[in-house]
């Protein structure tokens, strides 16, 4: 797996809107040039629904390594609102992550 | 003097259960005396790394000791379970083991997964084993239960998920009062399987705390095992002096037609289900005096079921005393309603109703009940009501009588066999076409020459360039072939409406069974593959919908908005027959007038490894996908109202083992009253392994024995697709009638492990004969 935390915020977008939608979904017709960073996901929209979305938290675990688990419901979902806030979401989670694991060389 | 057949009532006489409390009634009876739950850390495979580590398990290994070892081998989990349930029923009724000569058992087993466990057990959906896969398809574990009690009756799996077995239970009280059995095994069976716990982890459906129905928590917890019922006549039963637990008064299916896997927020289709119940079982909601509902402790079903019967009972729900099992025994999926009556029922012989375990305070919609909480309530509720709820909208409803004191004007549903039904419309998806009104003569597009038309095989059927608004992303191809055939059957009948009046009469509603030996394999086989290669964490959540195969009627339901009378079976290549049997019997009982039927296939990957393990790839016949579907309605009425008709359906026989075929086309031609020599043409659907074609056709041959008797093989023309086979048959049988030449044809349906169902369709009387004797 890439270190994200060392990844523009751009570029995790990007990879969001390609892996983590269009590829993981396997959505039909949709380009990633089609998902504007600020375009709802559920309902309106790409018009996800709840099944859809348990995908997306699989695929973060997967592509980024980013858990979910423990997080509440309702903040969740504001994570998980568009590919913006994902993106946000997975920059803070890497990050942190980075923090609390021991750099590299000094074990 | 056998009872009449338009008031033949039905008993339960023998019951059986496996389950995570106990496989005797007794030993459960006793825990649940005691409020001790089933739920417990699961021993079965590993949950580390999942939401929720307990389930409820069986706590002692009975098949090790109640099969051979070579039993163990050629049945699949489910089918030892169910088994197992089984034969503990019959003992009980104290019936023979068997069928009695000159009588007809039956079987109706309900699953939610069929043999999945002979999947994962090999771990691997490509390079599979032709001894373990060929335990894994659906119709496999009703027919291992028909082999074990070497049956001779009706035998069918019916697959509606975590509403199967109380619609199993409702097929079979059919089965009897319509004659085609004189007594029926009807259950359930789900073993606990990794895959499946890993699909509804990752919907984050499961609790990691026992489940706690209409309680403050929310999830559920899953279980496993098996119940079966005796059903036999109530006037058989009485004379021959046997316990009878219960009446069966009568039942409702319907489809949500909202979501795969989301119930409809308002409990429209549960209400639906439960309304009818009631209307068959000429039982008002104020003699309901119990009610073992769903509540399988998510926060969408439980506040959604009980919206959906206040719609029916309105204010009085609150007084009816009410619970859910689920806490007691997990949520056993496929066999969830079997357990949760023959347990309910044997509760009430002992003056005790089932409680709800680990119950504090109401959540959120289910305020105000009168939820037996946590210790069993004291009671003997003289009419009780049985409820599920399943993935792919299906609901069940079972309305029964635990008493038969004081049985003054017991109301029996209205059966007319002499109501006529007639074919009055077709659509099919095969090949690269559709085809309305007639699947020999395909509707060409303009860009397509005729030569260009392949007759059949594969289907490159798209619904996205067909009809884009019933499309949605990811759909499996045959959840797109059945939309495509059942919107042309509904556009070739005129049914403009759509018969989704569900609060008008229910004349208007259309009810809709389906029929699907394998679903969508190629849906499967994508989930398996992910929980197998990824790891059960990482399971597929959009494809795990599509691993209960009744997701294809569900989806259909759900596009064309058939929210009515709904059922989805399995037979294993006699799927048409038997659902054309099913709609007849059940519009002659006033269900509903108007009833579509549809059977599909589709090929994949996986299902080329299911037809090797089959002996398929050996079939002389190329293999077929598609979906063909039959619009049917009451034929009178239809011709009062000036509808053209193509051809009437006139009798049914459906048989299992030694003698199948022969016994099945005696069946369709007695309740069709018709000598063997008055059938001018038999068209014949089978497998076309080695040797069967030719042993098939001296079997009919040798039954008819008419000098001009015309035998053509559908597969011959169209290929070989287990279930969409057998309604081509019907359908070819309706071309061949409909001019008029010929009077009488026989369409037969037999399946890889020789179930056999055989239909008659005759030519369309304009005048029936009723009319004629008034006349």
């Amino acid at each position: 797996m890439k270190n994200w935390s060392t990844i523009s915020l751009e570029e995790i977008k990007e990879t969001v809107k390609q892996k983590l939608l269009i590829e993981r979904l396997e959505l039909e017709d949709v380009t990633a040039a089609d998902i504007d960073d600020d375009m709802p996901l559920f309902g309106e929209g790409l018009g996800l629904d709840s099944v859809e979305a348990f995908e997306i938290m699989v695929g973060l675990e997967v592509v980024f390594g980013v858990m979910v688990e423990g997080i509440a419901a309702d903040q969740l979902k504001e994570h998980l609102y568009n590919a913006s806030s994902i993106a946000k979401f997975i920059e803070a989670s890497v990050r942190e992550q980075a923090e609390l694991r021991p750099a590299a060389g000094s074990l | 003097m056998a009872a009449a057949l338009d008031r033949r009532r039905v008993a339960i006489t023998g019951m059986g259960i496996l389950g995570a409390l106990g496989d005797t009634f007794e030993d459960v009876l006793s825990r649940m005396r005691e409020g001790e739950t089933g739920i417990g850390p699961i021993g079965r495979f590993p949950t580390a790394r999942l939401h929720s580590g307990i389930g409820a398990e069986l706590r002692t290994d009975k098949a090790a000791t109640f099969f051979t070892e070579a039993q163990r081998q050629k049945y699949d989990l489910c089918a030892q379970y169910a088994i197992m349930a089984a034969d503990q029923a019959l003992r009980d009724s104290g019936l023979p083991r068997g069928p009695a000569k000159g009588t007809r058992m039956g079987a109706a087993l309900g699953t939610c997964n069929g043999g999945i466990l002979s999947l994962e057990a090999q771990w691997t959906v490509t390079e599979l084993d032709d001894e373990r896969t060929g335990r894994y398809p659906f119709y496999q574990q009703g027919d291992d239960v028909a082999d074990y009690f070497r049956l001779n009756g009706p035998v069918t799996t019916i697959h509606t998920a975590c509403a199967a077995s109380g619609n199993a239970i409702g097929y079979a009280y059919d089965m009897i009062r319509w004659g085609y059995a004189d007594t029926m095994l009807a259950g359930g069976s789900d073993p606990l399987s990794h895959a499946v716990y890993a699909g509804f982890n990752v919907l984050r459906a499961l609790n990691p705390a026992p489940a706690s129905p209409f309680a403050s928590h929310f999830g559920l917890s899953l279980g496993e095992g098996a119940a079966f019922v005796v059903l036999e006549p109530l006037e058989r039963a009485l004379e021959r002096g046997a316990t009878i637990y219960a009446e069966l008064c009568g039942y409702g299916l319907s489809n949500d037609a909202y979501h795969e896997t989301a119930p409809d927020p308002e409990g429209r289709g549960i209400g639906t289900a439960a309304a009818m119940a009631l209307r068959h079982s000429g039982v008002s909601p104020s003699q309901i005096e119990y009610i073992n509902a769903h509540g399988t402790g998510t926060q969408a079903n439980d506040q959604a079921e009980i919206k959906g019967l206040r719609s029916v009972f309105g204010e009085r729900l609150d007084g009816i005393p009410l619970s859910s099992s689920k806490a007691y025994f997990g949520h056993a999926l496929g066999a969830a309603a079997v357990i949760e009556l023959t347990t309910s029922l044997y509760a009430i012989r002992h003056g005790l109703l089932p409680a709800t375990l680990h119950y504090d305070e109401p959540r959120a919609g289910c305020e105000g009940l009168n939820i037996i909480a946590n210790d069993m309530a004291e009671g003997k509720p003289r009419f009780i009501m049985n409820n599920n709820s399943a993935f792919g909208g299906h609901n069940s409803s079972i309305v029964a009588k635990t008493s038969l004191a004081d049985d003054e004007a017991a109301v029996v549903s209205a059966y007319n066999p002499k109501r006529r039904i007639g074919i009055v419309g077709i659509g099919a998806v095969i090949g690269s076409s559709v085809r309305q009104g007639s699947v020999s003569d395909p509707i060409r597009r303009a860009d397509q020459d005729a030569a260009e038309l392949p007759k059949a095989g594969a289907c490159t059927f798209s619904l996205k360039a067909f009809d884009p608004s019933r499309y949605e992303r990811r759909m499996n191809r045959l959840c797109q072939f059945s939309i495509g055939a059942v919107r042309t059957a509904i556009a070739d009948a005129g049914w403009a409406d759509g018969g989704q009046a569900l609060d008008g009469p229910p004349e208007r509603a259309i009810g809709f069974i389906c029929g699907t030996s394998r679903g969508s394999t190629d849906s499967i086989g994508k989930f398996l593959n992910s929980v197998f290669m990824n790891g059960p964490e990482f399971a597929s959540s959009i494809y795990f919908p599509y691993t209960v195969i009744n997701s294809i009627a569900g989806k259909t339901a759900e596009k064309l908005a058939l929210g009515g009378f709904s059922s989805s079976l399995s037979s294993g290549g006699a799927e048409g027959i038997m659902a054309a049997a099913y709609a007849c019997g059940s519009i002659r009982s006033g269900v509903h007038d108007r009833f579509l039927i549809a059977a599909g296939e589709e090929r994949s990957g996986l299902s080329e490894q299911i037809d090797r393990a089959k002996g398929l790839t050996e079939s002389r016949f190329r293999p077929l996908e598609g979906s063909v579907c039959l619009a049917l309605t009451d034929l009178d009425v239809a011709l009062q109202g000036g509808q053209p008709v193509m051809a009437e359906l006139q009798g049914f026989g459906m048989a299992y083992g030694e003698g199948a075929l022969a016994a099945a086309i005696d069946g369709a031609l007695t309740e069709a009253g018709l000598l063997p020599e008055q059938v001018e043409g038999v068209l014949l659907d089978g497998a076309g392994r080695p040797g069967e074609w030719e042993a098939q056709l001296q079997i009919v041959r040798a039954r008819l024995a008419g000098p001009d008797i015309l035998i053509e093989s559908v597969n011959e023309r169209y290929g070989y697709g287990e279930s969409v086979g057998s309604m081509l048959a019907l359908e070819a049988a309706a071309e061949w009638v409909k001019p008029g030449a010929m009077r009488h044809v026989l369409a037969i349906g037999i399946s890889v492990n020789g179930n056999a169902a055989a239909a008659v369709i005759g030519a369309v009387d304009k005048q029936s004969d009723e009319a004629e004797e008034i006349a």
